[in-house]
């Protein structure tokens, strides 16, 4: 092996802050995608499971639609096709006057892309807590609406907690995608360098460690917000207890 | 006669083939693996069109594998492997510099180019094109010339030197207000152009010429601009290989010198209509260095 290693490069400008500005826009991008997906999921996996029929079907076309549809392509079709497909005017508006084009369009097709995959998660949640609770729920009184808000969802959540980790996790490696519409990302800085020094080890190496980072702090969290969720011990007891 | 001419051409062969075989005990490095191996793998692009891509019948070619034909003809001639085989091996970019330090590939012959921070990790031949930043724009976009594109967008290929150059005049307080986008690759380069979101598309003219060939409603575009940087091309060779280096560069000015090197360049860039720009007739001359 005739590698020539240089590992200071990762500390000399502008690489550095190159990496650094790689990270804090993957950070941003996969965390405000995380809380627009959540909330845009919930509701998809709610109308998946639903008693109405065209509620079941939207909910399943979304799903169908967000989630077979490679992500790549979905982030050519946001940034590229949809501008062209709305009204000239605001077409020329996402073109030339929205700020961050590149972030703003990768921020929204992520977005959806994950509510899909989170609107799976959930309504698998919410078939495993089945149809006893929900029947008892009707029965006393409560309406659909109340049902899925003090019943079902609370119960659902619980449950999904650790395949949501799952998501969550998967959102900072999804926002990689971002890249092949221009986002200047984790990825794209580290292929960046390697191509204007040609030492890309160092700087792929440097990106790993980077993400792992990120994955396991998000596990810390997700596992803090878990013990807090769960019925049996940890903030749940004390919470359960007041 | 006959009976001098005989013994002086003999005396020649001798005399060629002791050189030869003198040289061919210190080979080091490169030259020294190939002829071991009986083999020179050169690495190739799958299509950096015209200088490194696989044509029609999947056969490697193009200006730089031409070029590199020419090197392996040398090679062959001062390790005194006549039978050494080249085996071209298409190599994504990223997979370039691995492929090199780990012996897969002895040289690189596409359009990789020559910068200080690179030579950090690899070496390079002499200079086989240079290339310069120009702008693809729209007929009807009214920009001809740099000064065109103040207040406007301008679009930038991710990681060149152009965007560099780019992004230093856009700094300046005469464009201010300027945008600058980058694009990761030169398809999303082209959409964004023809579909009005930027006002200019800079990389190096020749490969704008590339594109514009390869864009549908080609007529619409037009290369304008005097050339904002001036970057050149070489074969990417291991560092510190200083005898493999100096075997290339002789072979490349050999090409340069005879004038050998107007014929191919003829035969890929006439197709084009790309003229020889006169930092490339300069080039040749400067890096046709004399015996």
């Amino acid at each position: 092996m005739n590698y020539h290693w240089h590992w200071a490069i990762l500390v000399e400008q502008p690489y550095l802050s190159w990496l650094a500005q790689g990270l804090v826009i993957t950070l941003t991008l996969s965390a405000l995608a995380w809380v627009i997906a959540l909330p845009l999921g919930t509701p998809i996996a709610v109308s998946r499971s639903s008693p109405s029929k065209v509620l079941r079907g939207i909910g399943a076309c979304y799903v169908q639609v967000f989630r077979n549809v490679p992500l790549v392509v979905q982030m050519f079709l946001w940034f590229f096709v949809f501008p062209e497909l709305v009204p000239k005017a605001f077409g020329f508006f996402l073109k030339r006057q929205l700020p961050f084009p590149e972030f703003s369009m990768g921020l929204l097709c992520l977005s959806f892309y994950t509510a899909s995959r989170i609107a799976e998660t959930v309504r698998s949640g919410l078939e495993t807590v089945g149809n006893g609770p929900r029947n008892a729920a009707l029965a006393s009184g409560l309406s659909h609406v109340k049902t899925y808000r003090y019943v079902l969802l609370p119960m659902a959540f619980r449950l999904v907690v650790p395949p949501l980790t799952s998501e969550f996790l998967a959102v900072f490696k999804n926002s990689s995608v971002a890249l092949a519409i221009g986002v200047l990302e984790l990825t794209a800085q580290a292929r960046q360098i390697e191509s204007y020094t040609f030492q890309g080890f160092e700087a792929f190496t440097a990106a790993t460690v980077l993400y792992a980072l990120i994955s396991w702090a998000c596990l810390g969290l997700a596992g803090l917000f878990n013990r807090y969720l769960s019925n049996a011990g940890g903030f749940g007891a004390a919470g359960a207890l007041r | 006669m006959r009976s001098i001419r005989l013994p002086i051409a003999f005396l020649t062969l001798v005399a060629g083939l002791t050189t030869q075989a003198c040289l061919a005990d210190d080979l080091t490095g490169t030259l020294k693996k190939v002829k071991e191996a009986g083999l020179i793998t050169v690495g190739t692009r799958e299509s950096s069109k015209p200088f490194s891509y696989l044509d029609q019948d999947n056969n490697t070619v193009g200006y730089t594998v031409d070029l590199c034909n020419k090197i392996v003809e040398k090679i062959r001639v001062v390790t005194g492997a006549s039978d050494l085989k080249i085996k071209y091996l298409t190599t994504a970019p990223a997979a370039r510099i691995p492929l090199l330090s780990n012996g897969t590939i002895d040289m690189e012959c596409s359009t990789t180019s020559i910068t200080l921070s690179r030579m950090r990790q690899v070496g390079f031949s002499s200079p086989t094109f240079v290339v310069g930043a120009r702008i693809l724009t729209k007929k009807n976009s009214g920009v001809n010339d740099w000064d065109d594109l103040k207040g406007k967008i301008i679009g930038v290929a991710q990681g060149t030197n152009g965007e560099k150059s780019v992004r230093a005049l856009v700094d300046t307080p005469a464009f201010g207000g300027t945008k600058v986008i980058t694009y990761p690759d030169h398809g999303a380069g082209l959409m964004a152009l023809q579909t009005d979101r930027i006002d200019g598309y800079v990389t190096d003219d020749i490969v704008l010429f590339g594109v514009r060939s390869g864009a549908r409603r080609k007529d619409e575009l037009t290369i304008t601009g005097r050339p904002l940087t001036f970057e050149t091309f070489a074969i990417v060779i291991r560092r510190g290989d200083s005898d493999f280096k100096l075997v290339v560069d002789t072979a490349l000015s050999e090409l340069y010198r005879s004038g050998e090197i107007q014929t191919i360049y003829k035969k890929w860039f006439e197709p084009l209509e790309v003229p020889m720009s006169e930092a490339n007739a300069y080039m040749f001359k400067i890096a046709g260095i004399l015996p």
